[in-house]
């Protein structure tokens, strides 16, 4: 597929394996080449702990929408049931409990979608342009980095992935 | 499936997403007709008027109450499946949590027409909505039938995100697999994925969590579906029983359907290597355990009965099993508990015709439950004098057909354009990549 690419000088690195491509991360990383992207076919612990990511902060978004759900959701039943006070079924004007089952459904519901925005937000999507590097075998088998880099840098970085066994190295000048 | 390279991973999955072929053309016509037959006679009541059903008083509820439930309870296992099992981490899920998941999302589309085709005047459908009329009345957020609006809703917005998260990285391996327009509408909906490192940080994170939040709600929306029953005094429905036996019945119906869809697209699409028969066997091994829970639950309901001793709930219960809707009654007793305890021999749950048979008379035996329990009670409740009877009428018969042919076209459908099997989670399950052509 033919999609514009966000141009930025660099390296890339295609691995066979996770296991050269998480040495290599390492490597770069502890060489000051600490601004990559890295490309997996499939999600990988190792890589994110070579990387030295800590879990995703997106869990603080979800717990947001969901408390914004719960009280959203009993404040809409309360405000229902007070703005007309005509007693239905035999309950209390002020019946809490059946107010606590929409409050139940939005809590789900808005951390759910606050769970999906941030997603989206953090995880850098709704960008349908391409990065520089991305090989469309990167969805299929293939591992890769790619060391966004200049100059001397480049020498570096080359040197390091293929020490870390790289099968195949791409420079973007 | 052990040997399975990443790259056969793709091809043997990517690679059922060709042309439609002129048989998978007809079928798609076939049943695009029969939802054709649903859409007149639906058009049809609403020109006429709700009359030309079959429900007349007492028998309000009729068979459009009954696919509701039904649809609903299919829509369950695809929950149980994607969410409960994977915070089980119970790794047979992932070859068949995609297929499960679309189900859930169909069923779920099929059951929240039955509402508005019950409502009669579907033009006043803004009443259901959480917000205030005309009048500035609000919806009363005390009645069951407004929880069912939030719940189902809610319901259908989790399950479409949660499939859709997980569809991600597929939809970006088909993008990158094809070309031409084909590569462009895959790339839309890939949603700019490019299996960075960023991507799925955040991605898995966020699955986990769709899993940890559709767990509870998975359980709470058939209970909120059964306290449209409970919450009303109508004897055989006033049972506080009601939610975890209708939450069993539903992930019961929704294995059964999940067995019954999958037979046929793992041999239509060549996935015998990923759908195993391990895979059915351990499902059917939840169809035991869901269908004991049914039983029980049908035995108890006999027991609370005699323990109470009401009149009218003796009676119902008494009426149910020997009275008109005895022929009902014990079909959905043989198929939903004593068919699946077939299932306790192995040879039976290893064997693709018998899986099948089952799990297709579990589905009618699921649906004559929910006729039994919702149109028995209504039929025959506390003054003789206000007993009735209830036939479904052609039109509702011809909505009722639109409503499973709608289902089975969209599933159809989504055999030939979406990946029926999570290709990155089952790359997922093999250890290592075994070798990369062309690298």
């Amino acid at each position: 597929m033919k999609r514009k690419e966000h141009i930025a000088k660099g390296i890339l690195g295609v691995f066979k394996q996770p296991d050269g491509l998480s040495g290599a991360i390492r490597e770069l990383r502890a060489a000051g080449l600490e601004k990559m992207e890295v490309f997996s076919p499939v999600p990988s612990q190792e890589i994110q702990e070579a990387l030295g990511l800590k879990p995703s902060p997106l869990g603080f978004a979800t717990l947001a929408g969901a408390l914004f759900g719960l009280v959203g959701g009993v404040s809409l039943a309360a405000y229902g049931a007070m703005s007309y006070q005509l007693v239905t079924q035999g309950k209390p004007l002020w019946a809490w409990i059946p107010w606590f089952v929409i409050g139940f459904e939005c809590t789900i519901l808005f951390g759910c979608l606050a769970n999906f925005a941030s997603m989206l937000i953090l995880g850098g999507l709704l960008r349908w342009k391409r990065s520089t590097g991305y090989d469309p075998r990167f969805s299929v088998g293939a591992f890769g980095v790619f060391v966004i880099c200049d100059g001397r840098e480049l020498e570096k970085a080359k040197a390091i992935l293929r020490s870390q066994g790289a099968g195949e190295i791409h420079e973007r000048p | 499936m052990r040997d399975f390279s990443y790259e056969k991973v793709n091809r043997t999955i990517l690679g059922n997403l060709t042309r439609p072929g002129p048989l998978y053309v007809v079928v798609a016509a076939l049943l695009a007709c029969g939802v054709l037959v649903g859409a007149l006679c639906w058009r049809y009541q609403i020109v006429t008027g709700i009359g030309v059903g079959g429900q007349n008083n007492p028998v309000a509820w009729g068979i459009y109450l009954v696919l509701f439930v039904f649809w609903v309870g299919i829509a369950h296992s695809g929950t149980l499946i994607s969410a409960i099992l994977y915070l089980f981490r119970a790794k047979f899920r992932t070859a068949v949590a995609r297929s499960a998941e679309a189900m859930t999302v169909f069923a779920v589309t099929t059951a929240g027409f039955f509402p508005l085709i019950h409502l009669g005047r579907v033009w006043v459908l803004h009443y259901m909505l959480p917000i205030p009329n005309e009048r500035q009345l609000w919806p009363n957020f005390h009645s069951p039938l407004m929880f069912d609006m939030v719940a189902i809703s809610t319901y259908l917005t989790v399950s479409i995100l949660f499939w859709f998260t997980g569809l991600l990285p597929d939809l970006a391996a088909v993008r990158d697999s094809t070309t031409g327009l084909r590569s462009r509408v895959y790339g839309f909906f890939a949603l700019g994925w490019q299996n960075s490192h960023r991507n799925w940080r955040h991605h898995m994170r966020a699955y986990l969590f769709f899993a940890a939040l559709a767990t509870p709600l998975v359980i709470s929306v058939h209970s909120v579906v059964s306290w449209d029953f409970a919450l009303s005094i109508i004897p055989g429905w006033h049972s506080t029983i009601f939610a975890p036996y209708f939450v069993a019945g539903a992930i019961h119906s929704g294995l059964a359907m999940v067995i019954t869809l999958l037979i046929p697209l793992r041999k239509v699409q060549r996935l015998e290597e990923i759908i195993t028969i391990d895979i059915f066997e351990k499902l059917a091994k939840l169809v035991i355990l869901t269908g004991l829970i049914v039983g029980y639950a049908y035995l108890f309901e006999y027991f609370i009965a005699w323990y109470s001793q009401s009149p009218f709930e003796i009676e119902i219960f008494n009426f149910r099993a020997t009275g008109a809707f005895a022929v009902p009654f014990w079909i959905m007793v043989v198929c939903n508990t004593l068919l699946p305890l077939l299932f306790f021999v192995r040879r039976i749950r290893r064997s693709i015709p018998w899986l099948l048979g089952i799990s297709i008379l579990v589905n009618v035996g699921m649906y004559y439950e929910r006729y039994v329990i919702i149109i028995s009670s209504v039929a025959h409740d506390f003054l003789p004098y206000a007993w009735g009877r209830y036939s479904p009428s052609p039109v509702e018969m011809g909505i009722g057909l639109g409503a499973f042919c709608w289902f089975f076209l969209l599933f159809w459908l989504f055999t030939r354009f979406v990946p029926t099997v999570s290709v990155a989670e089952i790359k997922e399950e093999l250890s290592k990549p075994t070798c990369m052509e062309g690298l």
